[in-house]
């Protein structure tokens, strides 16, 4: 009997301990469900595509909460010490953690897009679709490529090769023409197996025709600028023109009529790819006033500077500078152009059913412990209207990649290059009509008549900084124009504004912050000291 | 140098996983239906050998006596926990064995354990042979705990046996005969050992003015503000708050009762054990509460351990165990309130407006008072409990000194969280200074209370083991062998089980107690590696001389016993993770297609951690033993190094063109840990005196022997060469001057009283590259003094613990002033900031929000962590006369004793254990009595 129980506890010890388990997790996805050559629909290896879109370039408050342009003479970050001075005071290296460093995250989606190509031939989905895919898939490699190129200069072009984690590389670089040849022929090859704009509504935000040649004529473009082309080729300014050129000829696009919904519209005839964003609040809580309570609470964090303001126009396109414009510095925000209001918040501005109060102790500009704007504005671009609103609601916030204004400009600049510098109205012309810009009696939108190349120049640089406010552009059209050496060793002002809203403000210009560029080093940043040590093939950019 | 060994052809890993236990069970099965033979030799419940089994030590899965020992281990009797009054027995550890470094960061009721280092790493915990960590339990079921330090003693782990182990063994009744019962009641007091010292709002406002001048900017603060800050005449419009007076008690409650019962006869041994504990923590409770929203602990637990000897060749044990853990704090959370405690100045709002509603303004909408007492309350329930089974057979009938054992261990553990918390609203009082109206702006969004229950976590444990053995005495000559194979599986939640299976054995050859040599060694494997590449070998080898025993060693001698020893082993850590080595598409950030708005999900290849191998250490450790005086005296010394390869660690110099980012995870890394322990002791008795003195030392050294880092341009950068987790950062160099020189961060403009930094290339800036080691590098040493005596029914014990070498930086929203965008707290020890009249200051001028220059890791922040404490000490008395006696009872003994007594620091502002703002390390000071019947 008492046997008999021995033997059973100890069988069931065994049995216990010869339990069967899985070897190993069954519900894992592997690669072989990925790409099956029995799914047809791919369900899979679309969400793979899916996710390689999010490898496209983002924007918005990505740097420590600010924007980009606030490494420029366009703005500074509200709080004191914020990571983006580590590039507006040129304090980079090759060891501190780069804010807008690309090097990792550009060959992490170089790595991701060519596992997709590698194995989307497996799965039967049929040529199109295939075609759809695979060349979506390249155009997201090549502007990661671009990414890299216009922050290293030419590194190394991997094609569709895939490491391993352990491999010891000894890849020296392509240098930066051969990186744009690249991009340029990925683009001519896939341009025409995409769809073409307009698109159906169910596929918008998918990279089109008009994506693919819109990187080639803005690669060419960089290629073309002082920076990357010393000699200054007119070939290369040909080139940039006519891929601009190419653009337009496609008729797919135009300009919006209304300039802020370029921005908050999910389609529209401008935009020519935007990263893809739910619907959100929070750019306004990033960036209006400071001044409103939950529910409302807003952070201001990104404040535009007095140089960004003076550099828009009046209303009638005549600069402030010039006697003739009818700007009042002490009523400085009246009869301006109406891109202004739409790009920053001064004092007066409407949001929130309430006017904006940035004077001395008011309520966005209260001093005291609070983070406040330091220059007198807050950034407005990007928001969508909420003047005449009590609260926020979630609105469309794609970050624009490519729209159409830029392409025109792109056109004007290149084509003044090569001395068409009549094409260069047009095109500045047709970007101030639709900012509201009254054309005059002579109607050039108050533009110089009978502009030299240089004068043009000016004046394009001028517009592209206006237009293109806040969209990452000016930080590297400073460094490809090579001026960042100028504008980016200055002293930045803002506004203080003394008064009360019912016996009048003062207006007192006042030096808010310093920035630095270190040239010509800054005008490349540095390699990683990861990447010099494990590959040294790769060398460091000049003077780091 | 140990390479892996070479399986015979035809023997794989797996052949031998697979038929392993079918093996064993034939095995058992057959021996068990032999007859019990009348010959036999001696009981062997708990492989007890005969004697007084109290000086044999457990080792692993066996026992030895001290003079034998050629392992390195360290021994604690459970008795010496007894006077500690926490909640986890291994705040009782402190101080009192060499080579164990014990640290405590929390002092949270439920939450107040120490972190256990064994020679620079985290041992595993065993409770009676079995991988579990038991530490809250009561002291009384310990009988012992040993410390598993070299290769050898930890060799039978194999997978598990590269960072030591701390073996906890309960009783099991058997040095008492007949029937053994006692009753302990236990009630005493907690309090903070040191809460920090903030600045009052007029201090704090004086030098937040200050701060906002030395950066350029006007006061926030005007002389009527000061004025009002000081008189305390404006308690709303100028608020100066003591919170930790406002929502902490000076000090809390802890009680404990404990019923213990025991013995053992012929064919029975038992000891059974009830333990009831309540912890309070320092919150004050509200009356507006039918609830409680303090932070407490409740503990209750059932241990029962019993053996039975079924017959004179077959004996088993059941060990039963149920513990019901409950833990409730305040809806915030009570780590939240701390570190808004640490953060929130004293004049950020009023406790409560004039109305009675919560105060609180744009800057501070989270009012401590209301996260306190308004915030409902959490409860989390942790529920566990055990069966341990066994069997031995003595197959002596067979073979003399052959037996048999097979045990079962089934662990079961479910936490469950009761979320009754509630969100609250702030407001802020405005005053109309014309008509002196009042309006509130409020903050914040009440809500309802929850009623939530969630199972936070569900796990079960399945530990099986088969051994056998033989243990023979041939005249001078004897030999002891064991070969046990065990299966630990554990599962959590969905998990698939973490299974280590592992074949051990130790063989023990002794002639005349004068050579001893020892061999230890397992195959051993984890199912989370790659198939085939799951096993490994990790063997073991020991031997001893005692000295004494020789025939040249003077019989006379002064010198009782003279040991030296010395052990080297391969020992292994399982690091695979879960399932890492297969290739899988996870789900991955989503994208948004279309004008409808809706989401598309995304999916990638997982990056994989490139683990494809254990970690190990070839661990050689040399030993000396020696009693003096009679065994009055005793001195023992370990030499140990430590040399650990196959660290996990992200390579440093991979190249981001491989696509896999910035990580790239492998088996890369090297270290060394090496040190000296030393232990000595003497006791004595004279008539009714007996004392005792005993103490320890540690000196701790490690060296990093290679780590992947990139190429550096100046050595200094380098962690390589230094001890592990050395202090990196700038080099402090005194303060700016007057004229405002001095080299300064990058890209920072000085100030006068800004902190100077050394620019150690010479570059003319100051950035990473002027980054070196800072503070000690020296060994970390740390020690333990234990004495005592008793005198008739009298006996005190004090143990003196501490630690030197150790580097604690001061960094952080704790240290440093006005943190958090300016809305941070200041405190006593910014009083001696630098200003012009005040240039030698222990603090740098101050300024507002973070300092890029200032407030960054430097040497300027490096303190000693050296402290001294008296840890614990008791008092007792015990009264035992034949009018007890008439009662039935044996003894009632009293006692008072305290834990956290003393401590001696430099450091002023916190507690040297404590930096980070959590809830402050107690000092509990308790009584009680206990009945013996």
């Amino acid at each position: 009997m008492r046997q008999q129980y021995i033997y059973g506890l100890i069988g069931a010890f065994f049995l216990a301990a010869c339990d069967k388990a899985e070897e190993f997790p069954q519900h894992y996805i592997t690669p072989l469900h990925v790409y099956n050559p029995l799914d047809s629909s791919g369900d899979y290896a679309m969400e793979v595509l899916n996710h390689l879109y999010t490898f496209l370039p983002n924007g918005y408050n990505r740097i420590n909460n600010v924007v980009l342009g606030a490494a420029t003479d366009d703005a500074i970050a509200s709080a004191n010490y914020n990571n983006i001075e580590i590039l507006s005071q040129s304090r980079l290296n090759p060891v501190i953690d780069n804010p807008d460093g690309y090097w990792y995250q550009g060959y992490e989606a170089i790595r991701n897009v060519n596992l997709f190509l590698t194995n989307i031939s497996k799965i039967p989905i049929g040529e199109t679709t295939r075609g759809y895919w695979s060349s979506e898939a390249r155009f997201i490699r090549a502007i990661n490529y671009f990414e890299l190129i216009k922050r290293y200069g030419g590194v190394p072009l991997v094609g569709d090769q895939l490491f391993s984690q352990d491999e010891q590389l000894e890849m020296d670089r392509d240098s930066y023409e051969d990186c744009v040849s690249y991009i340029v022929s990925e683009m001519d090859a896939i341009k025409d197996q995409l769809r073409t704009d307009p698109i159906g509504n169910t596929d918008v935000g998918r990279i089109t025709r008009g994506g693919a040649l819109a990187l080639k004529s803005r690669a060419l473009l960089y290629a073309a600028s002082p920076l990357n082309n010393p000699s200054q080729s007119v070939s290369k300014w040909q080139a940039a023109a006519d891929a601009a050129k190419q653009v337009i000829d496609l008729e797919d696009f135009d300009l919006e009529d209304n300039f802020t919904e370029v921005f908050t519209e999910r389609k529209n005839d401008e935009v020519i790819l935007a990263w893809q964003r739910d619907q959100t609040q929070d750019l306004e809580r990033n960036n209006a006033p400071v001044g409103y309570t939950a529910p409302n609470a807003s952070n201001g964090y990104v404040s535009p500077t007095q140089e960004l303001v003076d550099a828009f126009p009046m209303e009638n396109g005549l600069p402030v500078s010039n006697p003739a414009s009818g700007y009042d510095p002490q009523d400085p925000y009246l009869n301006r152009d109406p891109r202004l209001g739409a790009t920053v918040f001064y004092n007066g501005s409407m949001w929130l059913d309430r006017p904006v109060e940035t004077f001395e102790g008011g309520l966005d500009k209260p001093n005291g412990i609070q983070r406040q704007t330091r220059t007198g504005y807050y950034m407005r671009k990007f928001l969508a209207d909420f003047s005449t609103n009590e609260a926020y609601g979630n609105q469309n916030h794609n970050f624009v990649i490519f729209r159409y204004a830029e392409i025109l400009l792109n056109y004007a600049e290149a084509a003044n290059e090569i001395g068409m510098t009549e094409v260069a109205y047009e095109q500045l012309k047709s970007i101030r009509d639709r900012a509201g810009i009254e054309p005059g009696g002579d109607g050039l939108y108050g533009l110089k008549d009978a502009m030299s190349q240089e004068e043009m120049r000016e004046a394009i640089h001028l517009e592209r900084r206006i237009e293109l406010a806040f969209e990452e552009h000016r930080y590297w059209d400073i460094r490809r124009w090579k001026t960042a050496e100028e504008v980016g060793n200055s002293e930045l002002h803002g506004v203080r504004i003394s008064g009360n809203p019912d016996d009048g403000f003062t207006y007192e210009v006042i030096p808010v912050a310093k920035i630095t560029f270190s040239a010509p080093k800054m005008y490349l940043y540095p390699i990683p000291f990861t990447e010099t040590s494990g590959n040294p093939a790769i060398g460091q950019n000049p003077e780091w | 140098m140990i390479h892996a060994i070479k399986l015979p052809e035809g023997v794989s890993p797996e052949s031998i996983r697979r038929d392993m236990p079918v093996l064993l069970l034939l095995m058992l099965l057959a021996l068990l239906a032999l007859p019990a033979s009348s010959q036999a030799g001696t009981a062997t419940r708990d492989s007890l050998p005969a004697g007084d089994s109290l000086k044999i030590y457990p080792i692993l899965y066996q026992r030895q006596s001290p003079g034998n020992l050629v392992e390195s281990i360290g021994h604690l009797k459970g008795k010496k926990l007894e006077s500690t009054a926490a909640t986890f027995i291994n705040t009782g550890f402190s101080g009192r064995i060499a080579g164990l470094f014990t640290s405590q960061i929390s002092g949270e009721p439920g939450n107040d354990g120490v972190n256990l280092r064994l020679r620079g790493l985290d041992p595993l915990i065993l409770v009676d042979g079995v991988p579990r960590s038991l530490l809250s339990v009561n002291p009384e079921q310990i009988e012992s705990v040993t410390v598993l330090k070299d290769a050898l003693s930890t060799a039978m782990l194999g997978m598990r046996s590269m960072n030591g182990a701390v073996l906890i063994t309960t009783r099991k009744g058997l040095h008492k005969t007949g029937f053994n019962l006692d009753v302990t009641a236990h009630t005493g007091t907690s309090s903070p050992l040191k809460l920090p010292e903030p600045l009052s709002a007029f201090d704090y406002a004086t030098l937040y003015n200050e701060a906002l001048g030395n950066d350029g900017k006007p006061a926030i603060y005007t002389q009527e503000d000061l004025n009002a800050y000081q008189s305390g005449n404006d308690p709303f419009g100028h608020p100066n708050v003591n919170w930790y007076d406002r929502v902490l008690e000076d000090h809390a409650s802890f009680n404990r009762y404990v019923l213990n019962a025991e013995g053992s006869g012929k064919n029975l041994n038992y000891f059974v054990s009830l333990d009831y504990l309540n912890q309070q923590g320092l919150f004050s409770n509200s009356s507006l509460n039918t609830y409680s929203t303090n932070s407490e602990y409740q503990r209750y637990i059932f241990r029962s351990n019993v053996g039975v000897q079924i017959n004179p060749t077959l004996s088993m044990y059941i060990n039963l165990f149920g513990r019901i853990r409950d833990q409730n704090q305040p809806g915030s959370g009570t780590e939240s309130i701390f570190n808004a405690l640490s953060t929130t100045p004293f004049n950020a709002y009023p406790a409560l407006n004039p109305d009675g509603s919560l105060g609180g303004n744009v800057n501070y909408n989270n009012n401590i008072y209301g996260q306190s007492v308004l915030s409902g309350y959490m409860n989390e329930v942790y529920s566990d409990g055990f069966v341990d089974l066994g069997l031995k057979k003595d197959l002596s009938a067979l073979l003399e000194g052959w037996w048999v054992q097979g045990a079962i261990s089934y662990n079961l553990a479910l936490t469950q969280e009761i979320d009754r918390s509630k969100d609250f609203e702030t407001f802020e009082m405005l005053l109309d200074p014309g008509t002196g109206d009042t309006t509130y702006n409020r903050f914040g969004t009440k809500s309802d209370q929850r009623n939530n229950s969630s199972i936070l976590a569900r796990s079960h444990q399945l530990y099986a083991a088969g051994s056998t053995g033989f243990s023979r005495n041939w005249g001078e000559h004897s030999l002891d062998a064991l070969l046990m194979y065990n299966i630990d599986s554990y599962s959590i939640d969905s998990d698939l089980p973490n299974r280590y299976q592992t074949l051990a054995a130790r063989l023990r050859y002794n002639i005349g107690n004068k050579y001893l040599l020892e061999a230890a060694a397992s195959y051993s494997g984890n199912n989370r590696y790659e198939e085939g590449n799951r096993f490994g070998l990790f063997p073991a080898f020991g031997a001893a001389w005692n000295m004494h025993e020789e025939d040249f060693f003077p019989e006379d001698s002064w010198i009782s016993a003279l040991k030296i020893r010395a052990s080297y082993g391969l020992t292994g850590n399982a690091v695979a993770g879960y399932y890492e080595y297969i290739n899988r598409y996870g789900s991955a950030s989503g994208y948004y297609f279309g004008t409808s708005v809706s989401r598309v999900s995304g999916r990638a290849l997982q990056v994989p951690r490139d683990i494809s191998t254990w970690e190990k250490a070839e661990k050689l450790n040399i030993g000396l033993d020696l009693s003096f005086a009679g065994k009055r005296g005793f001195i023992s010394a370990d030499y140990y190094r430590h040399t650990l390869k196959d660290l996990v660690q992200a390579r440093g110099r991979s190249s981001a063109i491989l696509g896999w980012g910035k990580d790239i995870i492998q088996n890369l890394g090297k270290d060394r840990y090496s040190g000296m322990e030393l232990q000595a002791g003497w006791n004595d008795r004279s008539g009714d005196l007996s004392y005792y003195i005993s103490g320890n030392m540690t000196m701790a050294g490690s060296e990093i022997l290679f780590n992947d880092e990139p190429d550096y341009p100046y050595n200094w950068m380098y962690r390589t060469g230094h001890q592990v987790g050395q202090l990196f950062g700038y080099v402090a160099d005194g303060f700016v001057g007057q004229a405002g020189e001095g080299m300064v961060m990058e890209g920072y403009q000085p100030v006068p009283g800004d902190i100077k930094y050394r620019d150690l290339n010479g570059d003319g800036v100051i950035n990473q590259f002027d980054r070196q080691a800072i503070g000690t590098e020296k060994p970390l040493i740390f020690y333990g003094l234990d004495l005592g005596f008793s005198w008739k029914g009298f006996s005190l014990s004090v143990l003196v613990q501490g630690v030197a070498n150790k580097n604690i930086m001061l960094t952080g929203a704790r240290q440093w002033e006005f943190q958090n965008d300016g809305k941070g707290q200041a405190y006593q020890h910014h009083l001696d900031r630098w200003t012009l009249e005040n240039t030698d200051a222990t603090y740098p001028r101050l300024s507002v929000g973070t300092n890029i220059s200032n407030h960054i890791a430097s040497s300027f922040w490096v303190r000693p962590g050296d402290y001294l404490r008296i840890k614990n000490a008791e008092i007792a008395y015990t009264l035992q006369n034949s009018w007890l006696g008439q009662v039935g009872i044996k003894h009632v003994r009293l006692f008072v004793n305290g834990l956290n007594l003393v401590t001696i620091s430099d450091l002023k502002r916190s507690d040297p254990e404590t930096l980070a703002g959590t809830y402050p390390i107690q000092r509990i000071i308790s009584g009680g009595l206990t009945v013996k019947f």
